[in-house]
Protein backbone atom coordinates (compact mmCIF):
# COMPACT_ATOMS: atom_id res chain seq x y z
CA UNK A 1 0.00 0.00 0.00
CA UNK A 2 1.75 3.14 -0.89
CA UNK A 3 0.41 5.39 1.90
CA UNK A 4 2.29 3.01 4.38
CA UNK A 5 5.18 3.46 2.30
CA UNK A 6 5.34 7.58 2.50
CA UNK A 7 8.68 8.05 4.55
CA UNK A 8 10.55 5.66 1.81
CA UNK A 9 9.09 7.14 -1.31
CA UNK A 10 10.08 10.72 -0.28
CA UNK A 11 13.65 9.99 0.33
CA UNK A 12 13.81 8.44 -3.09
CA UNK A 13 12.03 11.52 -4.73
CA UNK A 14 14.54 13.46 -2.58
CA UNK A 15 17.37 11.72 -3.97
CA UNK A 16 15.98 11.72 -7.30
CA UNK A 17 15.52 15.85 -7.01
CA UNK A 18 18.91 16.24 -5.88
CA UNK A 19 20.66 14.74 -9.16
CA UNK A 20 20.93 10.82 -8.23
CA UNK A 21 19.10 9.56 -11.68
CA UNK A 22 19.02 6.05 -10.30
CA UNK A 23 17.12 7.25 -7.11
CA UNK A 24 13.96 6.85 -9.72
CA UNK A 25 14.71 3.23 -10.73
CA UNK A 26 14.35 2.65 -6.95
CA UNK A 27 11.53 4.16 -6.78
CA UNK A 28 9.65 2.72 -9.41
CA UNK A 29 10.67 -0.75 -7.49
CA UNK A 30 9.41 0.59 -4.53
CA UNK A 31 5.97 1.46 -5.88
CA UNK A 32 5.60 -0.95 -9.50
CA UNK A 33 3.35 -3.35 -7.86
CA UNK A 34 1.17 -1.16 -5.78
CA UNK A 35 0.20 0.86 -9.21
CA UNK A 36 -0.63 -1.64 -10.88
CA UNK A 37 -2.61 -3.40 -8.49
CA UNK A 38 -4.78 -0.25 -8.37
CA UNK A 39 -4.96 -0.11 -12.09
CA UNK A 40 -6.02 -3.18 -12.02
CA UNK A 41 -8.83 -1.87 -9.69
CA UNK A 42 -9.95 0.30 -12.87
CA UNK A 43 -9.06 -1.89 -15.97
CA UNK A 44 -9.71 -4.98 -14.56
CA UNK A 45 -6.84 -7.63 -16.59
CA UNK A 46 -3.40 -7.29 -15.64
CA UNK A 47 -1.95 -6.78 -18.90
CA UNK A 48 -4.07 -3.07 -19.42
CA UNK A 49 -2.85 -2.37 -16.13
CA UNK A 50 1.35 -2.43 -16.61
CA UNK A 51 0.46 -0.21 -19.72
CA UNK A 52 -1.50 2.07 -17.51
CA UNK A 53 1.58 1.40 -15.09
CA UNK A 54 4.11 2.72 -17.93
CA UNK A 55 2.13 5.83 -18.10
CA UNK A 56 2.07 6.92 -14.53
CA UNK A 57 5.62 6.19 -14.21
CA UNK A 58 6.52 8.56 -17.10
CA UNK A 59 4.39 11.32 -15.78
CA UNK A 60 5.70 10.99 -12.22
CA UNK A 61 9.46 11.08 -13.99
CA UNK A 62 8.35 14.46 -15.65
CA UNK A 63 6.01 16.06 -12.80
CA UNK A 64 8.64 15.03 -10.33
CA UNK A 65 10.50 18.09 -10.38
CA UNK A 66 7.40 20.22 -10.08
CA UNK A 67 5.92 18.48 -7.05
CA UNK A 68 5.54 20.90 -3.68
CA UNK A 69 7.67 18.81 -1.32
CA UNK A 70 5.04 19.79 1.43
CA UNK A 71 1.94 17.50 0.19
CA UNK A 72 1.33 14.23 0.57
CA UNK A 73 3.43 12.03 -2.32
CA UNK A 74 1.54 8.88 -1.99
CA UNK A 75 -1.74 10.75 -2.26
CA UNK A 76 0.09 12.64 -5.37
CA UNK A 77 0.76 9.59 -6.85
CA UNK A 78 -2.90 7.59 -6.36
CA UNK A 79 -4.52 10.79 -8.51
CA UNK A 80 -1.86 10.18 -11.43
CA UNK A 81 -3.04 6.90 -11.02
CA UNK A 82 -6.68 7.82 -11.26
CA UNK A 83 -6.73 9.85 -13.91
CA UNK A 84 -4.47 7.90 -16.18
CA UNK A 85 -6.73 4.99 -15.78
CA UNK A 86 -9.93 6.94 -16.40
CA UNK A 87 -8.15 8.32 -19.45
CA UNK A 88 -7.03 4.59 -20.22
CA UNK A 89 -10.59 3.04 -20.15
CA UNK A 90 -11.94 6.30 -22.66
CA UNK A 91 -9.37 5.88 -25.12
CA UNK A 92 -10.10 2.41 -25.02
CA UNK A 93 -14.63 3.40 -25.02
CA UNK A 94 -15.10 -0.15 -23.73
CA UNK A 95 -16.11 -1.57 -20.34
CA UNK A 96 -13.84 -4.20 -18.80
CA UNK A 97 -14.97 -6.39 -16.34
CA UNK A 98 -13.01 -8.00 -14.03
CA UNK A 99 -15.10 -10.83 -15.40
CA UNK A 100 -12.69 -11.31 -18.12
CA UNK A 101 -10.08 -13.14 -16.33
CA UNK A 102 -12.42 -15.25 -14.33
CA UNK A 103 -15.42 -16.23 -17.15
CA UNK A 104 -13.76 -16.94 -20.38
CA UNK A 105 -14.82 -19.89 -20.97
CA UNK A 106 -18.68 -19.81 -18.73
CA UNK A 107 -21.54 -18.10 -19.91
CA UNK A 108 -22.33 -14.78 -17.64
CA UNK A 109 -25.35 -15.33 -16.03
CA UNK A 110 -27.77 -12.33 -14.80
CA UNK A 111 -28.45 -13.72 -11.39
CA UNK A 112 -25.61 -13.84 -9.20
CA UNK A 113 -27.45 -15.78 -6.48
CA UNK A 114 -27.39 -18.81 -9.07
CA UNK A 115 -23.40 -18.70 -9.15
CA UNK A 116 -22.78 -18.58 -5.47
CA UNK A 117 -22.66 -22.60 -5.91
CA UNK A 118 -20.30 -22.52 -8.35
CA UNK A 119 -18.04 -19.54 -7.98
CA UNK A 120 -15.66 -19.36 -4.66
CA UNK A 121 -16.05 -16.07 -2.56
CA UNK A 122 -13.41 -14.43 -3.99
CA UNK A 123 -14.51 -14.57 -7.58
CA UNK A 124 -17.80 -13.23 -5.99
CA UNK A 125 -16.40 -10.18 -4.37
CA UNK A 126 -15.06 -8.99 -7.00
CA UNK A 127 -17.80 -9.49 -8.87
CA UNK A 128 -19.91 -7.63 -6.49
CA UNK A 129 -17.09 -4.72 -6.94
CA UNK A 130 -17.75 -4.24 -10.62
CA UNK A 131 -21.81 -3.87 -9.90
CA UNK A 132 -20.93 -1.12 -7.64
CA UNK A 133 -21.16 2.58 -8.41
CA UNK A 134 -18.08 4.43 -9.65
CA UNK A 135 -17.36 6.53 -6.69
CA UNK A 136 -18.70 3.55 -4.50
CA UNK A 137 -16.49 1.17 -5.52
CA UNK A 138 -13.60 3.94 -5.34
CA UNK A 139 -13.68 4.69 -1.61
CA UNK A 140 -14.29 0.95 -0.94
CA UNK A 141 -10.95 0.14 -2.51
CA UNK A 142 -8.52 3.18 -1.17
CA UNK A 143 -10.61 2.21 2.24
CA UNK A 144 -10.66 -1.41 2.51
CA UNK A 145 -7.90 -2.47 0.15
CA UNK A 146 -5.09 0.24 0.36
CA UNK A 147 -6.14 1.15 3.73
CA UNK A 148 -6.19 4.68 3.41
CA UNK A 149 -7.66 6.98 6.01
CA UNK A 150 -11.09 8.80 4.97
CA UNK A 151 -9.02 12.95 4.80
CA UNK A 152 -6.66 10.83 2.11
CA UNK A 153 -9.00 9.61 0.49
CA UNK A 154 -10.87 12.87 0.16
CA UNK A 155 -7.94 14.50 -1.03
CA UNK A 156 -7.25 11.59 -3.94
CA UNK A 157 -10.89 11.80 -5.23
CA UNK A 158 -11.41 15.78 -4.62
CA UNK A 159 -14.58 15.31 -2.69
CA UNK A 160 -15.62 16.06 0.88
CA UNK A 161 -15.22 13.85 3.92
CA UNK A 162 -18.78 13.94 4.52
CA UNK A 163 -19.38 12.32 0.66
CA UNK A 164 -16.43 9.85 1.44
CA UNK A 165 -17.99 8.59 4.27
CA UNK A 166 -21.14 8.28 2.90
CA UNK A 167 -19.85 6.71 -0.38
CA UNK A 168 -18.32 3.88 1.91
CA UNK A 169 -21.87 3.30 4.15
CA UNK A 170 -23.81 2.93 0.77
CA UNK A 171 -20.77 0.44 -0.82
CA UNK A 172 -20.02 -1.46 2.27
CA UNK A 173 -24.69 -1.86 2.26
CA UNK A 174 -24.50 -2.88 -1.45
CA UNK A 175 -21.85 -5.14 -1.12
CA UNK A 176 -23.83 -7.07 2.11
CA UNK A 177 -26.93 -7.29 -0.60
CA UNK A 178 -25.24 -8.64 -3.40
CA UNK A 179 -22.88 -11.01 -1.86
CA UNK A 180 -25.37 -12.29 0.70
CA UNK A 181 -28.44 -11.95 -0.49
CA UNK A 182 -32.19 -11.57 1.25
CA UNK A 183 -31.38 -14.33 3.64
CA UNK A 184 -27.30 -12.93 4.31
CA UNK A 185 -26.24 -13.08 7.91
CA UNK A 186 -24.74 -9.61 7.58
CA UNK A 187 -28.25 -7.52 6.44
CA UNK B 1 -27.17 6.79 24.18
CA UNK B 2 -29.33 5.62 21.45
CA UNK B 3 -28.86 2.24 19.46
CA UNK B 4 -25.69 2.61 16.32
CA UNK B 5 -27.01 3.56 13.31
CA UNK B 6 -25.91 1.50 10.61
CA UNK B 7 -23.49 4.22 9.04
CA UNK B 8 -22.05 4.90 12.70
CA UNK B 9 -21.33 1.30 12.65
CA UNK B 10 -19.55 1.25 9.37
CA UNK B 11 -17.14 3.98 10.40
CA UNK B 12 -16.74 2.81 13.94
CA UNK B 13 -15.50 -0.81 12.19
CA UNK B 14 -13.05 1.46 10.16
CA UNK B 15 -12.09 3.23 13.22
CA UNK B 16 -12.82 6.88 11.32
CA UNK B 17 -15.20 8.27 14.51
CA UNK B 18 -14.39 11.01 16.44
CA UNK B 19 -12.34 9.61 19.86
CA UNK B 20 -15.43 11.14 22.16
CA UNK B 21 -17.97 9.49 19.38
CA UNK B 22 -15.80 5.72 19.80
CA UNK B 23 -15.90 5.98 23.82
CA UNK B 24 -19.63 6.20 23.90
CA UNK B 25 -20.09 3.62 20.75
CA UNK B 26 -17.94 0.95 23.44
CA UNK B 27 -19.71 1.99 26.13
CA UNK B 28 -23.29 1.30 24.12
CA UNK B 29 -21.83 -1.63 23.01
CA UNK B 30 -21.34 -3.23 26.42
CA UNK B 31 -25.02 -2.55 27.42
CA UNK B 32 -27.12 -3.15 24.04
CA UNK B 33 -27.02 -7.03 22.62
CA UNK B 34 -28.96 -5.64 19.17
CA UNK B 35 -26.19 -3.43 18.66
CA UNK B 36 -23.51 -5.88 19.80
CA UNK B 37 -24.55 -8.56 17.09
CA UNK B 38 -24.75 -5.27 14.86
CA UNK B 39 -21.27 -4.89 15.62
CA UNK B 40 -20.22 -8.78 15.38
CA UNK B 41 -21.70 -9.22 11.64
CA UNK B 42 -20.26 -6.06 10.23
CA UNK B 43 -16.99 -7.61 11.60
CA UNK B 44 -17.25 -10.80 10.34
CA UNK B 45 -18.14 -9.21 6.92
CA UNK B 46 -14.90 -6.92 6.85
CA UNK B 47 -13.08 -10.31 7.73
CA UNK B 48 -14.52 -12.15 4.42
CA UNK B 49 -13.60 -8.55 2.48
CA UNK B 50 -10.59 -9.91 0.53
CA UNK B 51 -9.38 -9.77 -3.28
CA UNK B 52 -6.11 -11.27 -3.96
CA UNK B 53 -3.78 -8.40 -4.94
CA UNK B 54 -1.54 -9.20 -8.44
CA UNK B 55 1.80 -9.81 -7.45
CA UNK B 56 4.59 -8.35 -9.81
CA UNK B 57 8.06 -10.50 -10.45
CA UNK B 58 11.09 -8.31 -9.97
CA UNK B 59 11.73 -9.37 -13.48
CA UNK B 60 8.46 -7.90 -14.26
CA UNK B 61 9.13 -4.66 -12.71
CA UNK B 62 12.76 -4.66 -13.96
CA UNK B 63 11.37 -4.76 -17.78
CA UNK B 64 9.01 -2.51 -16.63
CA UNK B 65 11.79 0.23 -15.61
CA UNK B 66 13.30 -0.29 -18.71
CA UNK B 67 10.22 0.30 -21.38
CA UNK B 68 9.85 3.68 -19.18
CA UNK B 69 13.65 5.11 -19.86
CA UNK B 70 13.24 3.58 -23.02
CA UNK B 71 10.41 6.14 -24.22
CA UNK B 72 12.40 8.35 -22.08
CA UNK B 73 14.92 8.56 -24.11
CA UNK B 74 12.68 8.56 -27.20
CA UNK B 75 11.64 11.42 -26.23
CA UNK B 76 14.53 13.66 -25.62
CA UNK B 77 15.82 12.91 -28.89
CA UNK B 78 12.52 13.91 -30.26
CA UNK B 79 12.29 16.70 -27.85
CA UNK B 80 16.18 17.83 -29.52
CA UNK B 81 15.11 17.17 -33.08
CA UNK B 82 12.11 19.43 -32.34
CA UNK B 83 14.23 22.23 -31.12
CA UNK B 84 16.81 21.72 -34.17
CA UNK B 85 13.24 21.83 -36.64
CA UNK B 86 12.18 24.56 -34.96
CA UNK B 87 15.51 26.92 -35.15
CA UNK B 88 15.69 26.01 -38.32
CA UNK B 89 12.45 26.77 -39.11
CA UNK B 90 12.37 30.06 -36.90
CA UNK B 91 15.31 31.09 -38.75
CA UNK B 92 13.89 30.54 -42.03
CA UNK B 93 10.52 32.32 -41.24
CA UNK B 94 11.05 34.27 -38.09
CA UNK B 95 14.19 36.25 -39.61
CA UNK B 96 14.50 35.70 -43.41
CA UNK B 97 11.11 35.78 -44.76
CA UNK B 98 10.09 38.35 -42.54
CA UNK B 99 13.06 40.66 -42.86
CA UNK B 100 13.40 39.59 -46.47
CA UNK B 101 14.92 43.62 -47.46
CA UNK B 102 17.44 43.02 -44.56
CA UNK B 103 18.28 39.25 -45.86
CA UNK B 104 18.72 40.33 -49.33
CA UNK B 105 21.24 43.18 -48.22
CA UNK B 106 23.24 40.89 -46.05
CA UNK B 107 23.57 38.51 -48.98
CA UNK B 108 24.71 41.09 -51.28
CA UNK B 109 27.14 42.23 -48.87
CA UNK B 110 28.43 38.60 -47.70
CA UNK B 111 29.11 37.67 -51.92
CA UNK B 112 30.88 41.41 -52.02
CA UNK B 113 33.23 39.88 -49.06
CA UNK B 114 33.79 36.84 -50.86
CA UNK B 115 34.13 38.53 -54.17
CA UNK B 116 38.33 39.07 -54.16
CA UNK B 117 39.23 36.18 -52.82
CA UNK B 118 37.65 34.25 -55.84
CA UNK B 119 38.49 36.94 -59.00
CA UNK B 120 42.97 36.28 -56.93
CA UNK B 121 42.63 33.39 -57.54
CA UNK B 122 41.74 32.75 -61.17
CA UNK B 123 44.30 35.62 -62.72
CA UNK B 124 47.50 34.20 -63.74
CA UNK B 125 50.96 35.23 -62.88
CA UNK B 126 53.94 36.84 -64.51
CA UNK B 127 56.03 34.15 -63.94
CA UNK B 128 54.18 31.42 -65.27
CA UNK B 129 54.05 33.84 -68.33
CA UNK B 130 57.67 33.97 -68.66
CA UNK B 131 58.10 30.09 -68.09
CA UNK B 132 55.94 29.75 -71.20
CA UNK B 133 58.31 32.00 -73.16
CA UNK B 134 61.75 30.46 -72.47
CA UNK B 135 60.56 27.26 -73.13
CA UNK B 136 59.54 28.81 -76.58
CA UNK B 137 62.60 30.05 -76.37
CA UNK B 138 64.72 26.88 -76.44
CA UNK B 139 62.44 24.88 -78.17
CA UNK B 140 63.18 27.48 -81.31
CA UNK B 141 66.50 27.70 -80.89
CA UNK B 142 67.44 25.89 -83.80
CA UNK B 143 64.89 27.68 -85.49
CA UNK B 144 65.54 30.63 -87.42
CA UNK B 145 62.18 31.99 -86.92
CA UNK B 146 61.72 34.91 -84.66
CA UNK B 147 59.94 33.75 -81.23
CA UNK B 148 58.46 36.04 -78.94
CA UNK B 149 61.30 35.51 -76.39
CA UNK B 150 64.05 37.46 -78.81
CA UNK B 151 61.33 39.75 -79.62
CA UNK B 152 60.62 40.59 -75.94
CA UNK B 153 64.36 40.67 -74.66
CA UNK B 154 66.02 41.38 -77.58
CA UNK B 155 64.52 44.38 -78.32
CA UNK B 156 67.86 45.96 -78.94
CA UNK B 157 68.86 43.59 -81.53
CA UNK B 158 65.59 44.18 -83.47
CA UNK B 159 67.37 46.11 -86.34
CA UNK B 160 69.10 42.96 -87.66
CA UNK B 161 65.97 41.02 -87.49
CA UNK B 162 64.07 44.00 -89.39
CA UNK B 163 65.25 42.99 -92.90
Amino acid sequence: MLAHKEGEIRQCVEKFLGGKENSFDSLVRLIASDVVNIACYYVGNIEDAKDIAQEVLIKLYRKLKGFRQEANISTWIYRIVINTSIDFIRRKRKVISFKEGITKDRKATQNIKDEIVRRDKKVLIEEALERLPSRQKEVIIFKHFEGLKINEISKVLGCSESSVKTYLYRAVENLKKIIGGKNALYI
Amino acid sequence: MRCISKKEMVLFCYGEIAEKQKREIENHLKECGRCFRLYEESKKFFSTLKIQKKEISSLEIEALIKAVRARLTDEKGENLREKVGYFFNGLWYGIIFRYKVASVIAGIIIFLLLLPTVKYKKTPTSNLSMEILQVEMELSLEDEDISEFDVYYNFNDLEKYSS
